[in-house]
């Protein structure tokens, strides 16, 4: 009896994971997309279109300059200076290099280096010139026709600025003023930023020094140097990742779980309903039980899902040490996550056993199919409110509710608070509860379905078939 | 001989309709039994009844000795009506497998058997092929070779004639006969009659859910003798003056007109020689015949006499209604 079992065990493994569906689906697709992780930064080129041409200021602050201090336009001339600009790239590039070496190490560090290189691009051609501030709105309007002209590379005008007449010192009813930008359709979005970056500077520097202080002194008070926190762990201190990571983390492991079971039950609802339709299964019955059939098919699918599930999780674990990143795996929770990889599996796997016994087309599943998709996609939905807040009413809810439990739980385990033990005793001895009601109410839907045909049952005939056999 | 099949007031119904009632069954060891009517009948309710892949409603059933096919299904051979194999997996593959799921020991044995089998029925070759290479009638060989390949002691064949083309009808045949010959039991279901006629040592006829009738191949025919009397009349005779010349003579209840002839039917206690004689005599005729009943002639009596709402007709269309099987 047992060894019929695992005869039927053994062809299901062979015969799915021996296909080159399987093969492509499950262990190309992967290779291929982690490849493309590396290999897509190479092939696009991000670098910004080397951007040439001319700002001009209206300048209505009236701000005259003083002995250190320029006027406007001239501190936004000195800020486009190739100089200033050079010394602005080259020290950016330090700061993220230096944070990439921290959090990456030394490998990852060249390939920051170079995805700066690439992400800032050319050093950019730009001339400040001031218009006279008394030119007229109409005089303005008709100058900003030129914005239209051209390309943002052929030294024509790129923005105009206006800045405001009480930018630098506050009219007694309005206060500050501030400034308008308007810049030539189809402009480098990275263009922008900097600009306004670097007038809000100059009105700021004009600011201090109109009110009778000195910028640079005022500068240096107000500037602390900002320090990456260390987490203590037993091997020593280290830089912390930040919650970005853990959150990664936990995603990652659940959508492993959530890839690998599905991948199995997929495979398991399609042969059920091949041996069907193609009628091999009068075949099959006349030498097994229908019961011995489909627990010999579940084995079988359970070695293909854990095939996936142990595949996928060593090359992440090769990855993660790979980037230095181990110390975010928990040893106990990968116990965990195997735990509750067999409660997950058993459960869809019976869910999908059910639907595909009970049907004789695949596209007939379909209505069945769908509201265990829409269950299954829950925990695919809410992870980001189930690591937030672990303990929250809803995510207990959802750590013990079958068949979304053993997903929820993994994404819990990894959150932001640590979760009561109890729950996870309760969530996984539920769970096993839960697999044995799925299993004995599929054993007795496979066994009635198995041989019917025709047309496909609905939810209500199902339930009949649970009570009836 | 023991009792290979003992099922009694066996009864099962699928919902509202009942598919078998009251079955009472004997299947001796070593016997060559047909399961004959008229698709829907009941036959392969029965099989898989038998087969304990359904399960009765109430009654008793005793397979090879043991109370149900679950603790023998080793020892028994099925080729079910509605025949599949894996697509993609290979013939050679597909036969191991089933074989192996029957209690067969895999091996190098295993292997050369399935491969001495495949060249048995013209199939060498087709090994390594996968099954959705073979056509319909290969790929019944190939069933047909799952099924006997763990050499059971009882084998039960769901119209297996269906589908194939007269030679391998003719070969089926032979290896049917072969398997008997080696003293295994054999039940076969079919709707053709005829190709039970040739076959059966002995015949279970299932209409309707019901047993109508179950005996020995030689003492069906008994109570069904000669019911009438073809012939064709001469070549240049009066054909008309002939029918009325045969319509008079004794113990003829009547004349109809045939495909081929006439047939003159009897009038009750006839004696069916003398009638032969006296029309040959009247009548020039290029050819005379006893008309012996068909297997389908003793059903459609059976039938119609136990349940006088049902017409000869209607039934011979039912019969015919999916026979599309031919001669061995």
């Amino acid at each position: 009896m047992k060894a019929k079992t695992l005869t039927v065990a053994k062809r299901e493994f062979i015969s799915t994971v021996a296909t080159k569906g399987f093969i492509i689906g499950v262990v190309i697709f992967p290779l291929i997309m982690v490849g493309l992780i590396f290999l897509i930064p190479k092939l696009i080129d991000d670098t910004p279109p080397r951007v040439s041409g001319t700002i001009e200021v209206v300048d209505r602050s009236g701000w005259e300059g003083a002995s250190s201090i320029p006027t406007i336009p001239d501190q936004l001339a000195a800020g486009y200076s190739e100089e200033a600009l050079r010394a602005e790239y080259d020290m950016t590039r330090r700061a993220i290099e230096q944070q990439a070496g921290e959090r990456l190490g030394e490998a990852a560090e060249a390939a920051a280096g170079r995805a700066i290189e690439q992400a800032m691009g050319e050093i950019p051609d730009i001339s400040v010139a001031a218009l006279d501030p008394d030119k007229s709105e109409d005089a303005i309007e008709e100058r900003k026709r030129a914005l239209l002209e051209g390309t943002p590379q052929d030294g024509g005008l790129l923005a105009i600025v206006l800045i405001e007449p009480n930018a630098v010192r506050p009219s007694d009813e309005l206060g500050f003023g501030s400034y308008q930008i308007t810049v030539r359709p189809r402009l480098d979005d990275r263009f922008e930023r900097p600009l306004q970056q670097k007038i809000e500077g100059a009105i700021r520097t004009s600011r201090i020094a109109a009110a009778g202080q000195d910028p640079e002194a005022l500068s240096r008070l107000v500037q602390v140097r900002s320090s990456r926190p260390q987490v203590m762990t037993e091997t020593g201190e280290r830089a912390s990742t930040g919650g970005g990571a853990n959150m990664a983390m936990a995603g990652a492991f659940m959508f492993l779980l959530w890839i690998s079971v599905m991948t199995g039950g997929q495979y398991l609802m399609t042969t059920v309903i091949e041996e069907k339709s193609s009628r091999v299964m009068e075949v099959l019955l006349s030498a097994v039980s229908p019961v011995q059939l489909m627990t010999g098919k579940i084995l079988g699918q359970m070695c293909v899902a854990l095939t996936v599930l142990l595949m996928y999780v060593t090359i992440a674990i090769l990855t993660m040490r790979q980037f230095d990143l181990l110390h975010l795996v928990d040893a106990g929770n990968i116990g965990l996550l195997i735990v509750y990889f067999f409660i997950a599996f058993f459960m869809l796997a019976s869910l999908m056993a059910a639907i595909g016994s009970a049907v004789t087309e695949v596209h007939e599943a379909q209505s069945l199919l769908t509201p265990v998709i829409m269950v299954m996609l829950i925990p695919l939905i809410l992870w980001m409110p189930l690591m937030r807040s672990p303990n929250s009413t809803f995510a207990t809810v959802c750590g013990l509710l079958p068949p979304i439990s053993p997903f929820a739980m993994v994404i819990r385990l990894a959150g932001a608070e640590p979760i009561p033990a109890w729950q996870v005793v309760a969530s996984i001895l539920i769970g096993i509860a839960a697999v044995f009601v799925f299993v004995w109410a599929t054993a007795k839907i496979f066994r009635i379905g198995v041989l019917m045909y025709g047309k496909a049952p609905n939810l209500p005939t199902l339930l009949r078939w649970i009570r009836m056999a | 001989m023991a009792d290979a099949i003992i099922m009694e007031q066996v009864r099962k119904t699928f919902g509202e309709k009942v598919a078998v009632e009251g079955l009472d069954l004997t299947v001796k060891e070593g016997g060559l039994y047909g399961f004959i009517g008229p698709n829907g009948a009941g036959k392969t309710t029965s099989i898989r009844m038998i087969m304990s892949i359904i399960f009765p409603d109430s009654g008793r059933l005793s397979v090879l000795g043991k109370p149900s096919a679950i603790e023998s299904k080793d020892r028994i051979g099925y080729l079910p009506e509605e025949r599949g194999v894996y697509k993609k997996m290979k013939v050679g593959a597909f036969i191991e497998y089933v074989a192996k799921l029957k209690g067969v020991h895999g091996g190098p044995q295993l292997k050369r058997a399935v491969a001495d089998w495949l060249e048995r029925v013209g199939l060498e070759g087709e090994l390594n092929k996968k099954c959705e290479e073979l056509s319909k009638g290969m790929q019944q060989k190939v069933q047909f070779i799952a099924c006997v390949l763990p050499e059971p002691d009882l084998l039960i064949l769901d119209e297996p004639f269906s589908g194939l083309d007269p030679v391998n009808m003719r070969l089926m045949r032979d290896l049917f006969l072969e398997q008997h010959a080696q003293g295994r039991t054999l039940i076969f279901s079919t709707h053709v009659m005829f190709q039970a006629e040739q076959l059966c040592r002995h015949i279970v006829m299932i209409d309707r859910g019901r047993k109508v009738l179950d005996s020995p191949m030689h003492e069906i025919r008994g109570p069904h003798m000669a019911s009438g009397i073809a012939f064709v009349p001469a070549q240049g005779t009066d054909t008309d003056g002939a029918r009325i010349k045969a319509e008079s003579v004794p113990g003829v209840a009547g004349v109809r007109t045939t495909e081929h002839g006439y047939e003159a039917d009897l009038e009750d206690g006839a004696d069916a020689g003398d009638v032969l004689g006296a029309i040959a005599s009247a009548v020039p005729v290029q050819k005379i015949e006893l008309r012996t009943p068909s297997l389908e002639d003793i059903f459609v009596d059976i039938v119609t006499r136990g349940d006088k709402q049902r017409s000869e007709d209607e039934l011979r269309a039912e019969l015919a209604g999916a026979a599309r099987g031919g001669a061995l």
